[in-house]
């Protein structure tokens, strides 16, 4: 089928849910007025990160009478566009909604549609590590993905190995995902190190529970995007898009356009400046709340160690204390990416058969 | 001749945004005559269809600069009327905490006048929860509730295995399991704006230009947008 409409370019589109070749890659041919539109934008200030919440597949099925894994399929093809507008507006992150732990409660028929699609998938980009590797897109893959099928989680950590060195862009699927798993395990990661005597309880601050997140080293979410027209964050990034633009947009995912997104690009800087504002205030209240604990628990800790008589404070015992905290929260950090590489390397050596 | 057609462009999104304000700025002044009058009965009668429907948790999200109290507290006492038992008042700057006694005392004159000769209303006791938040509660929570569940765990001994999202969940102070349903929004912003992140994951976010001179039937409509939001959670 040939979708047009007024000034925007020409998508092709499947109504058999086959993948496309290698097209998913490069698919989006713009006209002149775009190609100006999108001169006008970047002049602007774009967000780094952007994130989407998918919204609108099943509805998408209904309107236009086709099956829930056309829908899907139709819902892929459209990441595959996406990622082409956002190569044309030079933003590197992108992550997608893609499936949330909430979704193994329906239905085993849709669960297994869902599954077989993603199965399809991510061995069609499995396929096509040349073209993710020349094109330097890494694929980073957030969620708690042991509770999928052994193949699914074996494909998944096969694509965020193989891709792990490319920087040029990077794809974060959110499969089995919520925002609350996520921060919970953030927290449970800390605690542990805690228990096992490598940090130390006042070590957990802001920024390690930022870094411990499945989304570690990339950078916060600049605009949150949700289709369908439905006005709530169904539990994804909540931490990462706490400073965030929203846009609730009354479209069907698969109806996602180039004109929708550029809409969501012009609003997201109508409001930057405000968002900047409240960026550049959090970060020095966040750092001054930073100081005053470390300070306290120098002092706290110095009293434990010493007579009471003793028990002064001075900067040098503050800075010592400091650069231990960071050296003990670098350890950790450390440590703890070398657990989560070594546990994908063990997930990308499973068996298809099921471990 | 690019870098002017953004400029042009912004400045039409910025001038519709501050026309949208003014637009409704003026059919609430228009509405007045018409609300003017209006007390709890009306403010119930007109709500009857959502009964059974309202959030038990209201937030509302203070997005501009200005902070005007008298019309602030409005909103707070048609929900206080309208039977919602805990409402969050946020701003960024935590400046409404700051105005408490002013709030409270502006609250209770308007609430006074609000509900005066009114005959059927069981519901409006000025006696609500309400919660003053700002960003100093967002993600500073969460980081005390990890530390107050570790120094916990290691006082006990129990292992990480125990910690779930309900068990960290018992941990936040904010808003503990009481998280608000429905958010609304004032300003011409949209954004969480440091709203502290663990109590919004399944909160509907709506949004109003302004809370000056706000009207009522506004109010009314506001409520019956959330009523009419199906509910999936995933499913």
């Amino acid at each position: 089928k040939i979708h047009e409409k007024l000034g925007e370019a020409v998508v092709s589109t499947q109504s058999t849910g086959e993948i496309m070749s290698e097209d998913w890659f490069k698919r989006v041919e713009y006209t002149w007025f775009q190609s100006f539109m999108i001169k006008c934008v970047r002049t602007g200030r774009l967000p780094k990160h952007i994130a989407f919440i998918m919204d609108g597949n099943r509805r998408f099925a209904k309107v236009k009478e086709i099956t829930r894994s056309e829908s899907y399929a139709m819902g892929f093809e459209k990441i595959g566009e996406i990622l082409d507008h956002c190569e044309m507006f030079d933003i590197k992150v992108v992550s997608v909604y893609a499936f949330s732990i909430e979704n193994f409660k329906r239905s085993e028929e849709e669960r297994n549609e869902l599954f077989t699609l993603m199965s399809e998938k991510m061995n069609y980009l499995l396929t096509k590590m040349d073209k993710l590797n020349e094109k330097g897109i890494r694929i980073k893959v957030s969620g708690n993905i042991s509770l999928f099928p052994a193949h699914i989680t074996k494909t998944l950590a096969q694509l965020e190995l193989q891709t792990m060195s490319n920087s040029e862009f990077c794809l974060n699927l959110c499969l089995a995902y919520t925002s609350r798993d996520e921060m919970t395990n953030s927290v449970r990661c800390l605690t542990k190190g805690v228990l096992e005597g490598k940090l130390k309880v006042d070590d957990i601050n802001e920024t390690m529970l930022d870094r411990c997140l499945y989304t570690e080293d990339l950078p916060p979410v600049d605009m949150l995007v949700r289709t369908s027209g439905e006005v709530r964050l169904s539990d994804y990034m909540m931490w990462q898009a706490n400073f965030a633009a929203l846009q609730f947009v009354r479209v069907l995912w698969p109806d996602f356009g180039f004109w929708h997104f550029v809409g969501a690009l012009l609003d997201y800087q109508r409001q930057e400046p405000k968002l900047r504002e409240y960026r550049s205030n959090y970060k020095p209240f966040l750092d001054k709340m930073s100081q005053a604990e470390l300070k306290m628990s120098a002092h706290l800790e110095h009293c434990s160690l010493t007579s009471h008589e003793a028990c002064t404070m001075n900067s040098e015992i503050t800075a010592a204390y400091t650069r231990a905290h960071c050296l003990r929260s670098e350890k950790f950090i450390s440590g703890l990416k070398s657990e989560r590489h070594a546990y994908l390397e063990s997930c990308a050596e499973l068996s298809s058969a099921g471990a | 001749a690019v870098v002017s057609t953004q400029s042009t462009g912004h400045l039409f999104l910025h001038t519709y945004c501050q026309l949208q304000v003014a637009a409704q700025c003026f059919i609430n002044l228009l509405r007045w005559w018409r609300v003017s009058k209006w007390n709890a009965d009306i403010l119930l009668s007109q709500a009857k269809p959502l009964t059974g429907k309202l959030p038990s948790h209201v937030s509302f999200v203070f997005l501009e600069d200005d902070l005007p109290v008298e019309d602030l507290v409005k909103p707070i006492v048609w929900c206080i009327c309208l039977g919602v038992s805990t409402i969050s008042l946020y701003d960024y700057y935590g400046r409404l905490r700051r105005k408490k006694l002013e709030i409270d005392d502006e609250l209770r004159e308007y609430y006074a006048d609000f509900t005066r000769d009114v005959k059927n209303n069981p519901k409006c006791s000025l006696n609500p929860k309400i919660k003053f938040v700002s960003v100093e509660n967002g993600r500073t929570d969460l980081v005390h509730a990890a530390r107050d569940m570790a120094r916990d765990m290691l006082k006990s001994g129990t292992g990480v295995g125990d910690i779930t999202q309900v068990s960290y969940n018992s941990y936040h102070k904010v808003f503990g399991d009481n998280e608000p349903e429905l958010m609304i929004q004032f300003g011409k912003q949209r954004t969480l704006a440091g709203y502290p992140p663990w109590s919004v994951h399944l909160t509907e976010i709506l949004t109003l230009p302004t809370c000056y001179l706000i009207s009522p039937l506004q109010f009314i409509s506001t409520l019956n947008s959330y009523c009419k939001i199906e509910k999936r959670v995933g499913k």
